[in-house]
């Protein structure tokens, strides 16, 4: 599998993303409800970060906000010096939601091809068998997804949204509708899959323990509006160790004691 | 092996159902003063001899249902679309669609007879009679596409129309089918009904005759004709609607 690296827009160095004083809130402004208040975020290229926090802090309209699916009420985002509606534009986004969302009347293969056609491209089979090949899917393409196993649908999610190479990876829970070893194994194979390529990555987890196996760098939230507790820069070498050491425990009560607080 | 058994299960109760209703069709009959209802020998005969006049009144009663369902599920369709896309037509369209349905189309006869040529009357009639459930089923098939996949297409700068080809007509395919399946009857009868006004071949027309002239057993074989047609193709169509379901892994109707 020859997988590649994954490049920055253009000319735009280290900057990634950075979302300056964003907010959303929904509704009237007198019954309105804040699902973000004031957060800033920096992301460098090619950094791993995660966000945690408790469940419907808004952590998934923070991504949202970063794939320009949600529109900030104020605030604004940079990527790499562009809007993401701009970067969507140019297909730099990949993304990857709780639910893998496939098409159930095609093959695992055809859902990988799907971002082409949705990018209003013609697919490009070669991409498409490596990344098939990268997440380990290539001899069960032809199954359509009710034929599969979860696991599987989220490797094919995966995949097909690493395909066009983008430039930005957002993950909003992958795994969270997973089982344990599932999940497990996914992580070690998202993990083996992000050092190939090393996208800039943001991810939404539940799972501290998820959050520090995987991320560069966690960002622990507060309840609803979101706000930035801590950030907590994970300081274990890659590839990660699969038998967690004394660091990697210490990183996680370090984010634990933040969520807490 | 049990699909194969309990298959030949279902045929067997279905054909016993339909001995049954021939049976009491036939006693009911021949029953003393009964004359205006024809024998099930007597309808036999006529479906025999007469069988060519039977087959050419059909073909062009089949031909209008068919041109009528097909002009019926465009119309619904591209209403069902616009109803899932714009949050203010879905209302205003839904009442259109009931009211269309909901008015006995004889009474529409006068007016379609003043507006628009004879012979496009019955295709017109099988579309008004079509066109709501195959509404209703697809209205549901646009808005069962999960919320993901238009996230995702919109990630990738998708715009509507690629949306649409893409996504939500792929989408709402099953559901639409599912609809026309029961749509099938309705467009049958609305073309039977629209060729009682002034049209010259078809079977509403043998139906008409029938009827003015005490031939039960024209008027009955006509039914049976009408009956077994729609029956016929309404399996054509669940059949397609369940390919199309099993091929993404749905149990059970989709509407």
């Amino acid at each position: 599998m020859t997988a590649r690296r994954a490049s920055a827009p253009s000319g735009e160095g280290e900057a990634g993303i950075h979302g300056q004083a964003l907010s959303k809130s929904y509704g009237s402004a007198r019954r309105a409800v804040h699902a973000v208040r004031d957060v800033s975020l920096k992301v460098r290229s090619s950094e791993f970060l995660a966000i945690i926090g408790p469940s419907g802090c808004g952590k998934t309209t923070l991504l949202r906000m970063v794939a320009g699916l949600e529109t900030p009420t104020s605030g604004t985002i940079s990527c790499w010096g562009r809007s993401p509606a701009e970067l969507a534009r140019e297909h730099r986004i990949g993304m990857v939601f709780q639910d893998p969302a496939l098409l159930p009347w095609a093959s695992l293969r055809r859902n990988v091809e799907f971002v082409y056609r949705a990018a209003g491209r013609r697919p490009d089979h070669e991409r498409v068998h490596e990344a098939l090949d990268l997440v380990g899917l290539t001899s069960l393409a032809h199954l359509r997804p009710h034929e599969a196993s979860g696991g599987m649908r989220q490797r094919t999610a995966l995949a097909r949204a690493l395909v066009m190479e983008p430039s930005l990876l957002l993950l909003d829970e992958p795994f969270g509708a997973l089982d344990a070893i599932t999940r497990r194994r996914l992580n070690g194979e998202l993990e083996r899959v992000w050092t190939a390529v090393r996208p800039t990555t943001v991810l939404i987890t539940h799972s501290v323990e998820e959050a520090v196996m995987l991320a560069d760098r966690v960002v622990v939230m507060s309840d609803r509006p979101a706000t930035i507790l801590r950030e907590v820069t994970v300081p274990l070498a890659r590839p990660r160790p699969t038998v967690l050491d004394e660091t990697f425990r210490d990183t996680v009560r370090e984010c634990m004691e933040a969520l807490d607080a | 092996m049990p699909s194969l058994r309990r298959r030949a299960g279902t045929s067997l109760l279905g054909l016993a159902s339909l001995a049954a209703a021939l049976l009491v069709w036939d006693r009911f009959a021949s029953g003393a003063g009964r004359g205006d209802v024809a024998s099930l020998d007597a309808v036999g005969r006529l479906l025999v001899d007469r069988h060519e006049l039977l087959v050419a009144a059909a073909a062009v009663t089949l031909g209008e249902a068919a041109l009528g369902l097909l002009t019926g599920t465009v119309f619904a369709v591209v209403a069902a679309w616009a109803a899932h896309v714009t949050a203010g037509a879905r209302g205003p369209l839904q009442h259109l669609m009931l009211i269309c349905y909901a008015v006995p189309l004889v009474a529409l006869g006068p007016l379609l007879t003043a507006s628009v040529d004879r012979g496009a009357i019955p295709v017109i009639a099988a579309a008004i009679s079509a066109a709501l459930p195959v509404f209703s089923s697809a209205e549901a098939g646009f808005g069962a596409v999960r919320e993901g996949l238009r996230d995702l297409l919109t990630v990738h700068g998708a715009g509507r129309w690629r949306r649409l080809v893409l996504l939500e007509v792929p989408g709402a395919l099953p559901y639409a089918i599912d609809g026309i399946k029961f749509a099938v009857p309705g467009a049958l009868l609305g073309a039977l009904i629209g060729e009682w006004f002034g049209v010259e071949r078809g079977l509403g027309v043998l139906l008409v005759s029938g009827l003015r002239e005490g031939q039960s057993d024209l008027v009955t074989a006509v039914s049976v004709l009408v009956v077994v047609t729609s029956s016929a193709v309404y399996a054509l169509f669940a059949r397609w609607a369940r390919t199309v379901q099993r091929r993404r892994g749905i149990t059970g109707s989709v509407t």
